[in-house]
């Protein structure tokens, strides 16, 4: 009986998850455009610069700072947080 | 004489012959002559004649064909309306005989004319006597004529004529054959035409005169002579049959008598046994009738006597009322009382075991959520017997003083929200939320550091150094950095002042609310079943 009232309680998101979740995802996030743009620098160099390592760099640096523009509006958008006018 | 009047009749025979022929013109010619036109003439008008008249017959019976007959034939119509007028005419004529005229018309007709000429023979009625009288006469009178003779100079031819006999029913057969025998002697003489003289023929005329009178009488002697017979036998036959008829009467009369009275004996004793049998079955049901209408009279008796058995109890039983039993109504008034004081009783005590089990209940409860145990209350089994008590506890106060209802008392409210609050979600006991408190402690720290509105590189930075953080300890009431707040919040916690701790928890804000709302519910709802509980206890005092 008690074991069913167990399950039958509501399993909510543990608060403090909320900053931990944000983080998982600004750091994907950085880790996918800054593939992206290892990608792209890799195929620019071998379409167009001929094997060139400057066009990989360049696209990990776009990468990076799409990444972080991205992170950073997902950590100060107001998803979660109380405004209290104080 | 004789002689003068057969030459006479002869002659008189030849003469009319001879005027017959000539009147009707029938003269056979040796050479027929022919006449076409009159021929013709009575042809045609027998054919017209015959044409009308059954069309006048046919029209008569059939009415269509009278339509035809009388707008398509000439002189049709003419004849249909005088037929009918003559048909009418003779229908509605009253049949009148001559006498009837004559007596109508009497005095015209009888004194001018007395017989009507060629009137011919009026039929009158037949007398016997002078039937028979005339019958020799008859033959007197026809002798002479029938017996002409051709006379020459003195030879006559012999003709006889026969004898004529007038025979009756009981003429014997023998007697006509003898008749019958002499006329045709009499027809052989007359045809072998024997010639003789005056005087034989007389004399032969006498002989059959005396012959046919012989006859005659010897037809009404037979005549006599049988009716004489008849009569006597018919007497004879008469008595002989009355004789009989005597006889068979009275042996019927005495056959009939002795069927009767055998019948009659019969019937008697047949109505004797009917009677009898009857007579018993009327008696048997009298005797049961008498029988069931004394059992009746004897059960009615005894009705009776209950009765008034009944009645002289009563009487007996309300003297005693009166008299021993006076104060009985006072004592069932007691009794009634008592009653009452009984189930007041019963329901203070009722109510007095509910409040006892109730605050046991409630002591129990409230000594569960001050335990100390790693796994989360449940107080199914305490809900579940504070909801039976609650239900059988007896005047439950007012929800408020004002109200007029009395109903929903504020036990029972606080008894449901107790169920809806931990039917659905766990109760942490103090424990638990002092240790969930704790594990908040390194976020909390990262998330004091947070500037306001931080982006990636403030998270990033406010995680670096909260790990270079000091971790305070103890009260300090003064201070409101997040480091004092939860020196002081864990110092309620290990203090079991829970209500503090919550208060000082709700006021933070940013990311560290957000961080500890999940433990701000559980401590909340901790809160409330505390404070439910209290207020169970609260009533159950006033109670």
């Amino acid at each position: 009986m008690s074991e069913k009232s167990q399950a039958q309680l509501q399993v909510a998101a543990p608060s403090r998850s909320i900053l931990n979740d944000k983080w998982d995802v600004v750091l994907s996030n950085m880790l996918v455009k800054t593939g992206l743009g290892f990608g792209v620098g890799v195929v620019g160099s071998v379409l167009f610069f001929k094997r060139r390592a400057f066009p990989v760099w360049l696209g990990i640096g776009f990468g990076l700072g799409r990444g972080y523009a991205e992170g950073d509006a997902i950590f100060r958008s107001a998803a979660g947080l109380r405004s209290v006018k104080a | 004489m004789l002689k003068s009047s057969s030459s006479s009749l002869l002659k008189h025979a030849v003469t009319r012959r001879s005027l017959a022929s000539i009147n009707t013109g029938a003269v056979v010619s040796s050479t027929p002559t022919s006449h076409p036109l009159r021929r013709f003439i009575v042809r045609t008008t027998l054919a017209i004649s015959l044409f009308y008249a059954g069309g006048l017959a046919l029209a008569e019976y059939n009415d269509s064909f009278n339509d035809i007959f009388v707008e398509n034939i000439p002189f049709a119509e003419t004849l249909v309306d005088s037929f009918e007028s003559y048909r009418d005419a003779t229908m509605l004529s009253s049949p009148l005989t001559l006498e009837e005229l004559r007596a109508k018309f009497g005095g015209m007709l009888g004194g001018k004319v007395t017989s009507i000429p060629n009137q011919g023979v009026n039929a009158q009625d037949a007398n016997k006597e002078d039937l028979k009288a005339s019958i020799p006469t008859k033959i007197d009178a026809r002798s002479p004529l029938t017996s002409t003779s051709t006379a020459r100079n003195d030879a006559a031819l012999v003709n006889l004529s026969p004898i004529n006999v007038v025979t009756g029913s009981h003429t014997p057969t023998k007697f006509a054959e003898l008749v019958k025998g002499i006329n045709d002697a009499i027809r052989a003489i007359n045809e072998q035409k024997i010639e003789v003289a005056e005087e034989q023929l007389s004399v032969i005329i006498e002989a059959h005169q005396a012959l046919t009178t012989s006859v005659v009488n010897f037809n009404k002697d037979i005549e006599s002579v049988v009716e004489q017979g008849i009569s006597e036998r018919t007497a004879q036959l008469v008595s002989d049959l009355t004789n009989k008829y005597e006889t068979r009467l009275k042996e019927d009369e005495a056959n009939l008598t002795s069927k009767f009275t055998e019948e009659l004996q019969d019937y008697r004793k047949g109505l004797e046994e009917r009677s009898a049998k009857q007579l018993a079955e009327d008696l048997k049901a009298n005797e049961q009738t008498l029988l069931a209408k004394h059992a009746n009279e004897v059960a009615l008796l005894s009705i009776t006597q209950v009765e008034e058995f009944n009645k002289i109890l009563k009487e007996k039983l309300d003297t005693e009322r009166d008299g021993r039993l006076a104060h009985l109504k006072d004592l069932d008034s007691g009794v009634g009382r008592l009653l009452e004081s009984v189930d007041n009783l019963n329901h203070i005590l009722m109510k007095k075991e509910a409040v006892t089990q109730l605050t046991l209940t409630i002591e129990e409860l409230k000594t569960k959520l001050q335990s100390s145990n790693s796994h989360a209350l449940n107080i199914e089994s305490q809900l579940k017997k504070l909801k039976s008590l609650s239900d059988i506890l007896p005047g439950k106060p007012k929800p408020c003083c004002k109200s007029k209802n009395k109903s929903p008392a504020l036990i029972d409210v606080a008894i449901s929200e107790l169920d809806s609050l931990t039917s659905k979600q766990e109760i942490l006991t103090n424990e638990q939320l002092y240790n969930r408190w704790n594990l908040l402690g390194d976020d909390f720290k990262t998330a004091s550091l947070l500037p306001p509105n931080a982006g990636i590189l403030g998270h990033t930075f406010a995680k670096m150094f909260s790990f270079l953080l000091f971790t305070k300890e103890g009260s300090s009431p003064k201070n409101q950095d997040l480091d004092s707040v939860f020196a002081r919040v864990n110092e309620n916690l290990r203090l079991s002042k829970l209500d503090k701790a919550v208060e000082e928890v709700v006021a933070l804000q940013g990311w560290p609310y957000v961080l500890c709302q999940e433990w701000i519910n559980d401590a909340r709802r901790k809160l409330e079943v505390e404070s439910l509980v209290d207020v169970l206890d609260c009533e159950l005092r006033t109670l």
